[in-house]
C-alpha cells in the first residue's frame, strides 16, 4: 500500500531520507514542497539579489539534507532550514556588499496581479533595502516565511521580547517609508 | 503606539478574544485607526502576493535534487542552458538603467561624431580641390595617372556588347565611319561657386561637365584627375553644357568648398506603449560602393527624411515616409557614335511606405532589434530599402535608433533602366504620440 507522504510530519519524513532511496526521494520532496518558498522568499528579501538567492536557496536544501539526522526528533524542520539559510545568507554579504535590482521584480510579477499590489509590493521590497539588516530579516522572517515570534528569537539568536520588538519596529519604519502612498490606499 | 500593537496582534492573529471586541469599538470610533488598519492589510496582501521570493526557480530546484542524488519532483522538466543572447538580455537586464542611458548617449554621440568626419571619401578630395581650383596650375599632365580599371572596363567583352547593343538600337553606330569611344562623362550638380574665381578660365556654363576622350595616342588620363584639370579640360573640342546631359537633374546648391558630406538626420519614432503614433527622421552615412566619381553634394536639409509610423500590432508598425537624399547614379547612354558612361550625384525625393518588425524573442533588456522594408517612388524611379537596426527605449516616450540598411534606386535613361545602391548607417532619436 502506497503512503501517503504528505500526511506524515516533518520529523518522519527526516527519519526517511536515510532509507530507502525512492522513500527519501519523496520525503525530500514533501518537505521541499513545504518550506522551499519560505526559504526562497528569505533568501530572495534579505538580501536582495535574485542570483545570490538562488544559489543560497539551493545550498541550503543541500546543506540541510547532509546535515540532517534522522534522529533529530525534537528540531524544528523550519527553524532549521531557516537557520542554514541566515547563516549562508551572512556569510555572502560579508563577500559583497548586497544590491537590491528592484526593477526585476517587475518582469515576474503574474500577470493577474492588481497593480496597486503590485505598486505597493515594489514599494515593499524597496523599503525593506532601506531598513537596517536586523529589522528586514525580523520583517522576511516574520512576514513571508510565516515564522511565529518565538521561532524568529531561536533563528536569530534574541530574545522573544526582542524578537517582537524588531519585528514591531521593522514594520513602522515600512509604513512611515510608505506613509504617502498608504495615505491614499486609505482615502479609497 | 499600543493601538497599532493591537492591529498587528489582529492582523497576525494573535489578538485575544477578549480584545477583538475593544478594538471594533476603537475602530467604529476612530477614523485614523480604520486608515491604519487599511495599511496593515494592505501590506500583508502585497507581500503575499510577492511571486518573485515565493517561487523558487525550476533551475534551481532541478540542481538541489541532482547534487543530492535523489528524484526531482514530476512535472519539473531539464531546463536547457540559457542561450547566448539570453546570458547578454540578463546581464543587460540587471545593469542600471541610468548606466545604459549613458551607454546609448555615447553610443549616439560617437555615431554622429563618425557622420560628421566624412572618412575617405573616395574622390572626394580631389573634387573638393576642383572646386577650390587651387591645384589647377600645378597640376603636370604627365604626372596624372592612368586610368586603369575603367580602361579596362571600356575594353572589355561586356562593355563592348552593351557598346554594341546600343549602337544598333539606334542606328547611330552605323552612321558613324569611326569605331565608337568610350567616353566618360561626368556631370556634377553643382553651385557655381567657381564663377567669382578670376582663375576661372572655362565657360561658367560648362563647368558642370567634364569630357575625357580616349584619344589615339593611349593617353587615358584618370577621370578625376582630369576633372581637376581646367586646363586639361579648356584643350579638348568637345564640350558638353548641362543642359546636352540627357537626365534632368535635380539641381542643389552646395558648398563645393567642404569635402565632409554629413548626413545627420534626427529620429522621432513611435512603437511601444499606448502611443501608436510617431513620426521619424533619420539620418545616414551612404556607401555607394566602388567607382564613385562625385562627391555627393553638401547642403542644408540635404539627406532629410521624415515618416509617419503606426504601431498596428505590438511587434509591427507601418508607416508612410519621404526622403531627400543623395543618390549616385551611373549610367551609359550614346550620343553621335560614341559611348558615354555618365556619372550623377543627384538630391532626389522619395515618397513611401514602410514595414517595421520588432520581433519579441529578439529584444533584450531595453534594446529591440527591427528589420524594415521600405518601398517607395522617386522624382527618378522606385526606390527600396531594407535595414537591421537596433532600438534603445527605457520608456514609451522616447528612444535611440541605428541601423544599417541597403537602399536601391532603379531608374530610366534612354528607354533604358539602370540600377543604383547604397548601404548605409542610419542614426536617430525618437519621440512617440
Amino acid at each position: 500500500m502506497a503512503k501517503n507522504f504528505r500526511s506524515l510530519s516533518d520529523v518522519e519524513l527526516v527519519s526517511m531520507l536515510s532509507g530507502d532511496k525512492a522513500d527519501a526521494s519523496e520525503a525530500f520532496r514533501v518537505l521541499y514542497d513545504r518550506y522551499s518558498s519560505i526559504v526562497h522568499a528569505y533568501c530572495v528579501r534579505v538580501t536582495g539579489d535574485e542570483d545570490k538567492a538562488d544559489d543560497i536557496f539551493q545550498d541550503t536544501f543541500i546543506k540541510f539534507y547532509q546535515k540532517v539526522q534522522p534522529d533529530m526528533e525534537n528540531t524544528n524542520i523550519p527553524g532549521f532550514l531557516m537557520k542554514i539559510a541566515r547563516n549562508l545568507c551572512l556569510n555572502a554579504k560579508r563577500d559583497k556588499k548586497n544590491t537590491v535590482e528592484i526593477d526585476e521584480v517587475d518582469y515576474y510579477v503574474s500577470i493577474g496581479t492588481n497593480y496597486e499590489q503590485k505598486e505597493l509590493l515594489d514599494l515593499i521590497t524597496r523599503s525593506l533595502d532601506l531598513l537596517e539588516d536586523d529589522y528586514r530579516e525580523a520583517f522576511v522572517l516574520r512576514e513571508y516565511s510565516g515564522l511565529s515570534y518565538e521561532e524568529i528569537a531561536e533563528v536569530t539568536g534574541i530574545s522573544l521580547g526582542n524578537a517582537k520588538s524588531r519585528v514591531f519596529r521593522a514594520k513602522q519604519k515600512i509604513k512611515s517609508i510608505l506613509n504617502p502612498y498608504l495615505k491614499d490606499i486609505s482615502m479609497k | 503606539m499600543e493601538q497599532e500593537q493591537i492591529i498587528y496582534d489582529y492582523i497576525e492573529g494573535v489578538l485575544p478574544p477578549e480584545k477583538e471586541l475593544e478594538l471594533f469599538q476603537m475602530l467604529t470610533a476612530n477614523e485614523d485607526l480604520r486608515a491604519e488598519l487599511k495599511s496593515q492589510m494592505a501590506i500583508k496582501s502585497a507581500v503575499k502576493s510577492d511571486v518573485v521570493a515565493f517561487t523558487p526557480k525550476a533551475q534551481s530546484t532541478m540542481n538541489i535534487f541532482n547534487t543530492i542524488g535523489l528524484t526531482p519532483p514530476p512535472g519539473i522538466a531539464p531546463i536547457p542552458n540559457p542561450g547566448f543572447f539570453s546570458v547578454i538580455a540578463h546581464k543587460l537586464s540587471s545593469l542600471s538603467p541610468f548606466f545604459m542611458t549613458g551607454l546609448a548617449t555615447a553610443a549616439a554621440t560617437a555615431v554622429v561624431i563618425f557622420m560628421l568626419y566624412n572618412f575617405g571619401t573616395f574622390d572626394g578630395v580631389l573634387l573638393a580641390k576642383y572646386g577650390n581650383n587651387v591645384t589647377i596650375n600645378n597640376i603636370n599632365e604627365s604626372a596624372i595617372p592612368v586610368m586603369t580599371s575603367e580602361a579596362d572596363l571600356a575594353k572589355s567583352n561586356d562593355f563592348e556588347a552593351v557598346e554594341s547593343n546600343i549602337a544598333s538600337k539606334s542606328n547611330v553606330a552605323n552612321q558613324s565611319n569611326t569605331e565608337p569611344k568610350v567616353v566618360y562623362k561626368y556631370i556634377y550638380v553643382t553651385k557655381d561657386d567657381s564663377r567669382t574665381n578670376e582663375n576661372q578660365k572655362i565657360d561658367a556654363n560648362q563647368d558642370n561637365t567634364e569630357l575625357l576622350r580616349n584619344e589615339a595616342n593611349n593617353s587615358i588620363f584618370s577621370p578625376s584627375e582630369v576633372a581637376l584639370s581646367k586646363a586639361n579640360l579648356a584643350s579638348l573640342n568637345k564640350q558638353f553644357r548641362v543642359t546636352d546631359a540627357p537626365l534632368s537633374l535635380l539641381r542643389s546648391p552646395y558648398g563645393a568648398n567642404d569635402i565632409r558630406n554629413p548626413m545627420i538626420e534626427t529620429a522621432f519614432i513611435g512603437n511601444e506603449g499606448n502611443e501608436n503614433f510617431a513620426l521619424e527622421f533619420r539620418g545616414s552615412i551612404y556607401n555607394h560602393g566602388e567607382g564613385v566619381k562625385i562627391d555627393p553634394a553638401k547642403y542644408d536639409m540635404a539627406n532629410f527624411g521624415i515618416s509617419a509610423t503606426y504601431s498596428l500590432f505590438n511587434e509591427l508598425n507601418v508607416g508612410l515616409d519621404y526622403h531627400r537624399e543623395n543618390f549616385y547614379q551611373t549610367f551609359t547612354g550614346v550620343e553621335e557614335g560614341i559611348l558615354y558612361t555618365y556619372h550623377q550625384n543627384p538630391n532626389i525625393e522619395t515618397y513611401g511606405a514602410l514595414v517595421r518588425y520588432h520581433p519579441d524573442f529578439a529584444k533584450i533588456s531595453f534594446f529591440a532589434p527591427f528589420v524594415q522594408l521600405n518601398g517607395g517612388y522617386s522624382t527618378v524611379g522606385p526606390v527600396f530599402r531594407g535595414m537591421l537596426g537596433l532600438e534603445f527605449s527605457m520608456d514609451n516616450t522616447s528612444k535611440f535608433v541605428v541601423a544599417y540598411g541597403y537602399n536601391h534606386l532603379r531608374f530610366k535613361h534612354g528607354g533604358n533602366w539602370f540600377d543604383s545602391g547604397k548601404t548605409g548607417l542610419q542614426i536617430g532619436f525618437g519621440f512617440k504620440f
